[in-house]
Order: C-alpha cells, then structure tokens, then sequence
C-alpha cells in the first residue's frame, strides 16, 4: 500500500517485479489498483479508495494532527484518567 | 483473419440472463499515465443482439471500432461469451492485447452495460480476470465451465487475502500508533474505514462468490473451495479484532467526552444561576429608579395636561365672547 500509494502510476511489470505477481493480484482484486494497455505495455494507477485508505494511513503527523489529538484524546485522559 | 472468444461473467447473486442496463456507455480515458498517449474509448450494445461495438482512439490516430459478437448461449449464471474478429494488418497495442487476452479495464467498461454497482463505486470496482480462449468456447461443456470458474473463484481468492493482508497490517500500525501515543484520530479513522471495506466484502461481494459456488456444485477446485473457506473465516476473525479495538477506542472516548460533558454542563449551570441572579439584583435596582421616573414624567404630563385645558377654555371663552359680538353686530 505505501508503495503504491508513493508511486500513484507506473508500469505493471514495474510493479509486479516490485511486490510480485500475487500481490499485485490481490491489489488488483481488492480494487486497489486500476490498469490499462498502452504502448509501452500495460500501466498501473493507483484507485480513489485506495488512495483514501492510504491517506489516512501513511500521511505525515502535522501538528494539526497534534493538536486534534491532544485536545480530543490526551486532555481528556489528562483530566479524567480514563 | 482470426477469431478470438471472452467468457466474461457479469457479477450476479441471483440466476437469471444479464440483462442490458445501458444502451450507450460515455466515453473514458482508460490510460493510467498522463505521459502516455489517451486511450479513449466509448461503447455501444444492441439490446435484442447484445453485440457491442467499442469505438476507441489511441492518441491522434483516427477512431477506429471493434465488433463484439455475442454468441447466443443463454447462462442464467451471468456468463456471456464474445467473438472478437481482427484482422492480420490491426495491429495497434489495443488489438496486440486482444489477440491474448481481455483487459481488464476493457472488461471493466464492458460489464458496465450489464451491471450496475451495488457495494462500491464503479470507479473501486474489483479488476476481474476474463476468460480468453482462441477457440469456441461453450459455456455448456463441463471442463470449459471448471475452466472458467477457475479463472474467477481465483481472483476471489486473490481478493480475501489481500484483505487478510491489510488487515493484519492495519492493527500492525494502529497497535505501534497507540503505544507510542501518536495519531490516535487517524488510527480511529483507519479502522472504520479497513472495517467498512471488511462489511462490503463479506455481507456484500461475498454474495457473488456464493452464488458461483452454489451455482455449479462439483465444478470447483476443491482445493480453490477450501481456500476460499479458510481466507473467509480468517477475513471474519480479523474483522471482529478490528472491531473489538475500534469499540474499545469509541467506547474509551464517548466516556471521556461524556464526563467532559457532565462537568461543563454542572459548570454551566452554577455560572447560569450566578449571571441570573446578578441580572435579577440589577433589573430590580432599575425598576425602582425606573418608576420613579415614570411617576415623574405622569406628574409633569398631568401638569402640562392642565395647563393645556386652561388655555382651551381660555380660547372657547374668547371664541364665545366673539360670537356674541358677532351676532351683535349683525342684527345692528
């Protein structure tokens, strides 16, 4: 998933000689990767949900985040002990 | 001039003939690459004969159309076999493609004239392998089916582990973020969404594997069965792990919001009582002034008032005194 998700797009062979044949399989079936023929054989892209899901997951700690965290997790257990 | 067959199973739970849910697909650019040159590609199906004709352009090149024929063989499974016909000089990378199998993203686009998504958006459509054949394919003999349904139950296979996969890699990366007490919204957020895509799966997709597998018992592998059995029960353990942890996190937190709650509202409500109170003391302060004010713009205004009637008498007097003088002077 982070590969994909650093890479966006690339060349199937690419990434099958990347993560292997069966895992691109698998992201292909989970709709995780899109593909499509082109000149230079077939292409990767990565999907929307995928992308989503990616985001979430591997998007740097801004300090956004810091503070969301803090003032919805850390002051309460900070305050209450939960 | 050869002729190549697709066995393309359009995604059903229940038996019944495909039917034509779009007449005309619009156009899409299916390329992945923006330095490659587009791929554009639109389709039509003729409802009565189910051929499709794809029109597609390949960059500058002038459009050219490729004829599906459908071969009439009804299959109330969802199937439906293609006979593609090139040519020898059609030698585009599209038709090089076509010569050896179907691709997926051309699969993709051509279930979108029989299926419509129930689960997911089109655009997260699981990619399919078809089946390709460069000989008549029919649908009716028994090792042509156990070969087709190979090709299928396979990427269902492929399609739960890769779940399995995320999933054992979502607690992974939730399990350190909570040890090391950093992004714990996002953690939150990361297992509704895996647990979500785990919901669609298994109490949705899962109904189209069923129904392959109910639908020609003796035909699959049962090797690919039990496979298939095994990474389902596993996707459904994992699933419940990752729903005991995302309840404990919800729970965890609805007390910590619910306790924040309880006190700001006892807060509230002592700092309510104060200001009321306080607004009180001053509005009575101010009604007693106020009403002395009152009573004296009464006292003025009933003053003014009988100054005012004194001088209307004082005028209806003058008024009368002249109507005397008035009558006076006339009967003179």
């Amino acid at each position: 998933m982070k590969f994909i998700y650093d890479a966006k797009c690339g060349k199937l062979s690419d990434l099958e000689k990347k993560l292997g044949q069966g895992t691109v399989r698998q992201l292909e079936a989970m709709g995780f990767i899109k593909n499509a023929p082109s000149s230079h054989g077939e292409t990767w892209k990565i999907s929307s949900r995928a992308m989503s899901l990616a985001e979430v997951s591997f998007r740097p700690y801004s300090r956004r985040d810091r503070l969301r965290d803090f003032y919805r997790f850390k002051l309460p257990r900070m305050l209450f002990g939960v | 001039m050869n002729c190549y067959y697709y066995a393309l199973w359009i995604p059903q739970y229940k038996e019944g003939i495909p039917d034509v849910m779009k007449t005309k697909l619009d156009q899409v650019d299916l390329r992945d690459r923006h330095e490659d040159p587009p791929l554009l590609v639109s389709g039509e199906i003729n409802e009565k004969t189910f051929l499709i004709s794809l029109r597609y352009t390949i960059g500058d090149a002038s459009p050219r159309t490729l004829l599906f024929h459908w071969i009439n063989q009804p299959s109330d499974k969802g199937f439906v076999v293609y006979k593609l016909t090139l040519d020898d000089d059609e030698d585009d990378f599209l038709c090089q493609v076509l010569r050896q199998s179907m691709p997926k993203a051309i699969y993709h686009y051509i279930k979108g004239f029989f299926h419509e998504h129930q689960f997911h958006l089109s655009e997260d459509d699981s990619l399919l392998d078809s089946y390709f054949s460069q000989s008549e394919i029919i649908l009716s003999d028994i090792e042509t089916q156990k070969a087709i349904l190979k090709v299928y139950i396979q990427s269902y296979i492929n399609k739960y582990a890769g779940c399995i996969l995320l999933c054992r890699d979502t607690l992974h990366r939730v399990s350190r973020n909570l040890q090391q007490d950093i992004k714990l919204g996002d953690s939150q957020h990361e297992l509704r969404q895996i647990i979500e895509n785990n919901q669609a799966i298994l109490d949705g997709e899962s109904l189209y594997c069923d129904f392959l597998i109910n639908s020609f018992p003796g035909r699959i592998d049962s090797e690919q069965l039990q496979r298939i059995y095994a990474l389902r029960n596993e996707l459904s353990r994992y699933d419940e792990r990752l729903q005991r942890l995302e309840a404990s996190f919800s729970s965890d937190y609805s007390i910590k919001v619910g306790k924040i709650g309880v006190v700001s509202s006892v807060i509230g409500a002592f700092v309510g009582v104060f200001f009321s109170l306080l607004l009180s003391k001053c509005s009575s302060d101010e009604l007693q002034s106020g009403i002395s004010i009152i009573r004296d713009e009464i006292k003025d205004i009933q003053t003014h008032d009988s100054i005012e009637t004194y001088k209307l008498q004082e005028i209806q007097e003058r008024q009368d005194s002249l109507l005397k003088l008035l009558n006076k002077t006339i009967n003179k």
